[in-house]
């Protein structure tokens, strides 16, 4: 494997996909490199699916090129489905099997499978063994899913919305269980809704609407993230005193109730909120409910899966 | 892991899950059990039954027939049920994103349905031997290991065949049972065929049952067939058998039709995962 490894796990480039000549897929490109965790968001319709099918060898493409594992999915044998790990979004476990036999089952598939008990104790249900995969909750389902994908020892893993629908603790659960994997150098690609499931999980994350990809980036620079305004909220005691703020920050002020709130958006947070500390010693006006914050994960997503409206410059 | 390996251990986890199913357990094995004990219970055991112009006590006539409903009841009426409902639980794509080939998988589940129909049959046989006093000899066994391993083939076939044209679990049990108890009524399972008109017996005739059925009444009757099946049993059950094959490889799907869009795109993939389609099937 050494000798013939491609540069990038998963290699996309000008993929389409038509459905009865409605394109779903417009033209989507993106490297996955070895050992990274991708993840690939968007709104419901937006082709995630298509492109995760496509990956997987699932379903096949109408053009462009793919290669995963240095493969192309439509030509994937046994030996390349060896070193896949999938977890569709929705699939109920197999029938009339306890836990250890569905995975003894899936491992049978294998040419060098994990040993089970490992497998087992690596999603957490060796206290589940004996019990039937029907009987278990709808988190443990999604453990066992996980465990039929990693029995195999695979390099690549795709995930399929993980944790939706889980409560809270279920999902803190299933996150350190995908960054346990991390630390094994398994590659993940992983579909979402969560935005702090990217931003916890993900390397890198691709944003996909109608189509296409409109963002790539890592959690922390997707979508300009890194350089957007920083946004200063405050509170000015005696709201009169707002208009004798100084100019640098009068300038970026904005009023946003009329008990004397004031917001600020600025790419220089810290000077600014120097300049405000000053002032308000200088004055003597006190300040209430300060608040800096960077833009969130969620508000630059948001913003990109809007429907543009007149293409900005 | 060579083709046998991997067979047996499809086979081995396929028939733990029926063994705990108890719906499967009541069709494939209760029912037809039950059937046995009040066909011959409700005429009298000395009722007697004109089948192919030879008369016979009901005993001899309801042990063939009902072995070929356990045939049935194990190779289409229950793997009907199992496809669609593993293939709409997604059950059947995750297995397909292992490396284990289509032909593992099938050939496991049909080793199944034919344990299955065999333990039935033999259940059958020992409940009239010892309680109806049907004498069972080799010769018939011959007959009835024959009837097993070609009426699960054909009627394998024919439930992977039939299977794409179910799109939800619900739909199963009204299609199946549409399909089975005529087939049944028509084809000497629970009536002699030989007072059927004309056109009703010239269409059992075309399906593949009766050929199982008479093959047995052959064995069982009083003409005591060593080998109960004609050459035109076996040739129709062949056709039949390449018919729901053929049918199979061209329409069978892995993933449930839920994800299969407008254009059946699903679909395309079941051909392109049985590789029966060309390998480069791109659309």
């Amino acid at each position: 494997m050494a000798a013939n490894t491609p540069p990038a796990a998963i290699s996309v480039r000008r993929l389409t996909k038509d459905y009865d000549g409605v394109r779903a897929v417009a033209g989507v490109g993106f490297d996955i490199a070895f050992g990274e965790i991708f993840a690939l968001l968007g709104p419901n319709g937006a082709g995630k699916t298509s492109v995760l099918e496509i990956l997987e060898g699932f379903r096949p493409r109408t053009g462009g090129d793919v290669a995963v594992l240095g493969v192309d999915p439509q030509e994937g044998d046994r030996s390349w489905r060896e070193r896949i790990g999938i977890v569709l979004q929705e699939s109920q476990p197999d029938p009339g099997l306890t836990v250890r036999e569905a995975v003894s089952l899936y491992a049978g598939y294998y040419d060098h499978p994990r040993p089970v008990p490992e497998t087992l104790a690596r999603v957490g249900l060796e206290s589940r063994a004996q019990q039937l995969a029907t009987t278990l909750s709808g988190g443990e389902r999604r453990r066992l899913d996980v465990a039929l994908a990693l029995v195999g020892d695979p390099d690549l893993l795709f995930l399929d919305e993980p944790t939706t629908g889980f409560d809270p603790s279920a999902r803190r659960a299933a996150w350190q269980m995908i960054e346990e994997l991390r630390g094994t150098g398994t590659t993940i690609v992983l579909t979402t809704h969560y935005l702090d499931e990217a931003e916890r999980l993900a390397d890198r994350i691709a944003v996909m609407v109608a189509g296409t990809i409109v963002a790539e980036g890592t959690p922390a620079t997707l979508g300009g993230r890194d350089r957007a305004d920083a946004v200063v909220r405050f509170r000015i005691a005696e709201p009169d005193a707002a208009a004798a703020l100084p100019p640098r920050l009068q300038a970026r002020a904005d009023r946003f109730d009329n008990g004397g709130g004031v917001m600020l958006r600025t790419p220089t947070p810290l000077e600014d909120v120097e300049a405000l500390a000053a002032w308000s010693r200088e004055h003597q006006i006190a300040l209430t409910d300060l608040d800096v914050r960077r833009p969130q994960l969620e508000d630059v997503y948001l913003d990109l899966i809007q429907p543009k409206k007149a293409a900005p410059a | 892991m060579n083709a046998v390996r991997l067979v047996a251990h499809q086979f081995r986890y396929d028939t733990r899950s029926l063994r705990r199913n108890r719906q499967a357990l009541v069709t494939t094995l209760l029912l037809p059990i039950l059937l046995l004990v009040l066909f011959v219970s409700a005429g009298g055991e000395k009722n007697t039954f004109v089948q192919d112009g030879h008369t016979v006590k009901a005993i001899s006539f309801f042990t063939p027939g009902l072995i070929a409903m356990a045939i049935v009841a194990a190779a289409f009426g229950n793997l009907v049920v199992d496809l669609v409902v593993q293939r709409e639980g997604g059950v059947l794509k995750r297995r397909r994103a292992a490396p284990v080939p289509a032909w593992a998988l099938i050939a496991g589940r049909t080793a199944t349905a034919l344990s299955t129909a065999t333990v039935t049959s033999f259940v059958l046989l020992a409940i009239a031997g010892n309680r109806y006093d049907l004498k069972v000899s080799s010769r018939e066994l011959v007959t009835v290991a024959a009837s097993l391993v070609l009426g699960v083939l054909v009627f394998s076939a024919l439930s992977y065949a039939i299977a794409p044209t179910i799109r939800s679990a619900a739909a199963i049990q009204p299609i199946v049972q549409l399909v089975l108890l005529p087939l049944y009524l028509i084809s000497g399972v629970f009536l002699p065929s030989s007072k059927n008109p004309g056109w009703l017996n010239d269409l059992a005739a075309a399906l593949p049952l009766e050929h199982i059925t008479n093959g047995l009444h052959r064995a069982f009757g009083p003409e005591h067939a060593t080998f109960g099946l004609t050459a035109t049993d076996l040739l129709v059950l062949a056709a039949w058998t390449i018919v729901g094959l053929a049918v199979a490889m061209r329409r069978f799907a892995w993933l449930p039709s839920s994800s299969t869009t407008a254009s059946g795109a699903g679909r395309t993939l079941g051909e392109r995962l049985i590789r029966a389609a060309r390998p480069d099937g791109q659309t």
